[in-house]
């Protein structure tokens, strides 16, 4: 097996046009795409600063006032009605919102105004203001009456975004969907106590919130285009290792080289599997080699710490499995075929289409629901996510099951390989 | 030592090879010969495991090859048509990947490389990459490879195709060498007769799938033995008259050579004037006219109607 990887890498190594396409060509591409598309991935901070308009249609005291009346009128115990008051009174939703407001982190970038809906409307339209908030009438009661008694839709948060300022905006909505966010995880867990139920792990999702709105901010640490580019692009370019292999497969058919080595008495599955295991060392030292270009040019995960990248070594080499599985499929069907077709279909658009659905050349948030579940399935974008997650401090115990996956893809495809060859060898 | 029995190959609709029986003895060089698509490479391809006859068998000391391809695949060596190297790598480079496939390694390898190099006269050149050899030089590197496990039998298919005279040469010599001083049995396929002439201690001619004639060269051109052959070189080509040549009551076959016209004629047959006199009518000016004793080329001509190269 040895001397089918060294016979690999020193050919592979020996075609320059080929390692510009392997090495050089994603290190420019992530370059271009990374500085182009900066934008993107909210890295412009001084763009940030913005002024917001909040039209506070309620009144946070009456609406208060009003739920307690009707706690003190209903039929329930009177221990059961002590209770929903002081729950009641400690709550208070408008403030939870002006603390959102108040945080020293937010402050920094959002200051905020109070207006009415006309003034906000017109500030917004002359560009003074980057979003509108509007807390609608008995916000709080609504919100109360659904969060404590499960009575009525709840109450919606309205966020009027200006057109001028997008990015800006956008992190005005975001911040307000973690508000609204923790506002619903908190109504989860009251729930769950007035139910008594002990165990986290019982705590149903629910699907009816008091506070409408989207939910997309995260925790997690930000990714800089040019990381975000450096993965894909490695992850993509990983992909064209495959067909390399296999088109070189097609030569060694053509010029009869396999059938020297079939001679030789060496089962077709070492033949095979030399492929596979060629590939993934190529791959595994392209994606390390290409992750340390961008290291060390880019500065890209420049803070990260060495447990890091031991995790990001051990990613990479699942990700290079699964490419040479891939390349013995690809190598299986060009020997079958007798034809460079497979490889060239396979580099020509294949790679460019899962190089689209697994997020290489943007991410894949705002694509339909069907392409990111078939991005999910792609090696490069189980790569791509997987390397994000991790990157982002999501620990090992999460990213494993993807890991796993891509595990799985693996042996389906070197079974289906094999089944391929043999058949071929059988003819 | 090697035999087979009634091969056939079909292509999905085509019959490659048909009814093909042959054998070999421990230490004969055979040669096969027969135009391009004559079944020659399909043949060896059975012979040598690699492709699966669609009936007949192939046996190697008595035991079968389609049953079991093992039997033979130790002892044989094949050197294809094309040459079967990684051109990016260099003539060592590739006798050690080979070495290694058929499990040679440390010492024994390093013994049989420098055996081998030196029996195809690259051991100077051994360190360039093949890409940057001559046409000559990357067929002698191709056979090397097949010689690195020392294989009692070597089947060669066509190993001179479009190189110089001068590695053709070094290239017959080689093949002799091996036979007559090595005692290797060699099966040698070409569409050049004269290198099975002189290579070859029996020879089975091929056309269309089948085996058309077999024997020694002596064996073969006396099939002929009642002929003899009329070379005309032409200044310039006569289509015309080659449909008249043949009209002529002794002439067996007219065929168009590069330079001319060969015609096959009764031995003594005193024809010559009869040509001469058309010739004249046609007012072709005959360059040379050559009378010959049949050749291998003439005996495929008499079975075939055609030249070995059409």
């Amino acid at each position: 097996m040895l001397a089918f990887l060294k016979k690999d890498v020193r050919v592979l190594l020996r075609d320059r046009t080929e390692l510009l396409v392997l090495l050089l060509m994603p290190v420019i591409l992530t370059g271009i795409l990374g500085f182009a598309l900066k934008g993107m991935f909210g890295e412009n901070q001084v763009n940030l600063m913005m002024t917001v308009a909040v039209v506070n249609q309620s009144d946070a005291e009456v609406d208060e006032e009003n739920f307690l009346q009707e706690i003190e009128k209903s039929p329930m115990p009177k221990e059961a009605r002590k209770a929903l008051q002081e729950a009641a009174t400690s709550v208070e939703p408008y403030a939870m919102l002006e603390g959102v407001f108040e945080d020293e982190e937010v402050k920094e970038i959002i200051e905020t105004k109070e207006m009415d809906l006309e003034e906000a409307k017109e500030a917004l339209k002359e560009e003074e203001v980057s979003a509108i908030i509007v807390v609608p009438e008995s916000f709080t009661y609504d919100v109360l009456n659904k969060m404590l008694l499960e009575q009525g839709d709840g109450s919606e948060l309205e966020v009027i975004k200006s057109t001028h300022a997008p990015l800006s905006a956008g992190v005005f909505e975001d911040i307000i969907s973690r508000f609204v966010d923790t506002v619903n995880l908190e109504t989860a867990i009251a729930k769950a106590t007035q139910t008594t139920v002990a165990s986290r792990e019982t705590v149903e999702p629910v699907n009816e919130m008091p506070i409408g709105s989207k939910i997309t901010v995260t925790d997690q640490k930000p990714i800089t285009s040019l990381e975000y580019y450096s993965i894909g692009m490695t992850a993509m370019f990983a992909l064209f290792a495959a067909s390399t292999i296999a088109s070189k497969a097609y030569v060694e058919t053509y010029q009869h080289v396999l059938d020297r080595i079939l001679l030789s008495g060496k089962h077709p599955a070492n033949y095979l599997s030399g492929k596979a295991i060629s590939t993934t060392v190529i791959v595994f030292i392209q994606v390390v080699l290409l992750f340390t270009i961008a290291r060390v040019v880019m500065q890209v995960f420049a803070d990260r710490s060495w447990a890091f990248f031991g995790g990001m070594l051990v990613i990479a080499l699942v990700f290079s499995i699964c490419v040479g599985a891939l390349a013995s499929l690809l190598t299986a069907l060009t020997v079958k075929s007798k034809s460079n077709a497979i490889p060239s279909m396979f580099s020509g658009g294949v790679v460019t289409l899962f190089a689209l659905l697994g997020g290489s050349f943007m991410p894949v948030s705002n694509m339909p629901e069907l392409f990111k579940t078939l991005g999910n399935w792609t090696p490069n974008g189980i790569m791509l996510n997987v390397l994000l997650q991790w990157a982002q401090g999501l620990g090992m115990d999460f990213i494993t099951p993807m890991l796993g996956r891509l595990l799985l893809i693996s042996v389906v495809l070197f079974g289906i390989s094999i089944l391929i060859f043999s058949k071929r060898r059988a003819a | 030592m090697l035999e087979t029995t009634s091969l056939k190959k079909v292509f999905k609709k085509h019959l490659a090879v048909d009814d093909v029986s042959l054998y070999l003895d421990k230490g004969e060089s055979v040669g096969l010969l027969g135009p391009n698509g004559a079944g020659k490479s399909t043949t060896i391809s059975m012979i040598s495991s690699l492709v699966k006859p669609t009936a007949g068998d192939v046996t190697w000391d008595g035991k079968s090859v389609v049953k079991q391809p093992g039997v033979i695949r130790e002892y044989l060596g094949v050197v294809p048509q094309e040459i079967a190297l990684y051109k990016e790598l260099t003539a060592v480079e590739n006798l050690k990947f080979f070495g290694r496939v058929y499990g040679l390694k440390g010492r024994a390898l390093t013994e049989r490389m420098e055996s081998v190099l030196e029996l195809v006269g690259l051991t100077e050149r051994k360190n360039d990459l093949v890409k940057n050899y001559s046409g000559g030089m990357q067929r002698r590197i191709n056979i090397a490879v097949a010689l690195l496990h020392e294989p009692e039998i070597i089947i060669m298919d066509e190993p001179t195709v479009g190189i110089d005279p001068q590695s053709r040469n070094y290239i017959l010599e080689m093949v002799q060498k091996l036979n007559r001083e090595k005692g290797m049995t060699v099966l040698y396929t070409s569409h050049y007769m004269e290198e099975v002439e002189r290579l070859c201690d029996r020879i089975y001619i091929m056309d269309h799938g089948k085996v058309i004639a077999t024997g020694t060269k002596q064996e073969l051109t006396s099939i002929l033995s009642s002929e003899e052959t009329i070379v005309l070189e032409l200044d310039r080509p006569y289509p015309e008259l080659k449909s008249e040549l043949a009209d002529l009551e002794e002439v067996h076959r007219v065929v168009e050579t590069e330079k001319g016209m060969k015609l096959i004629t009764p031995k003594n047959s005193k024809l010559l004037s009869k040509v001469f006199q058309v010739a004249e009518r046609h007012q072709a000016q005959i360059v040379s006219v050559n009378v010959q004793i049949p050749t291998l080329e003439d005996v495929f001509l008499h079975l075939t109607g055609r030249k070995l190269r059409d």
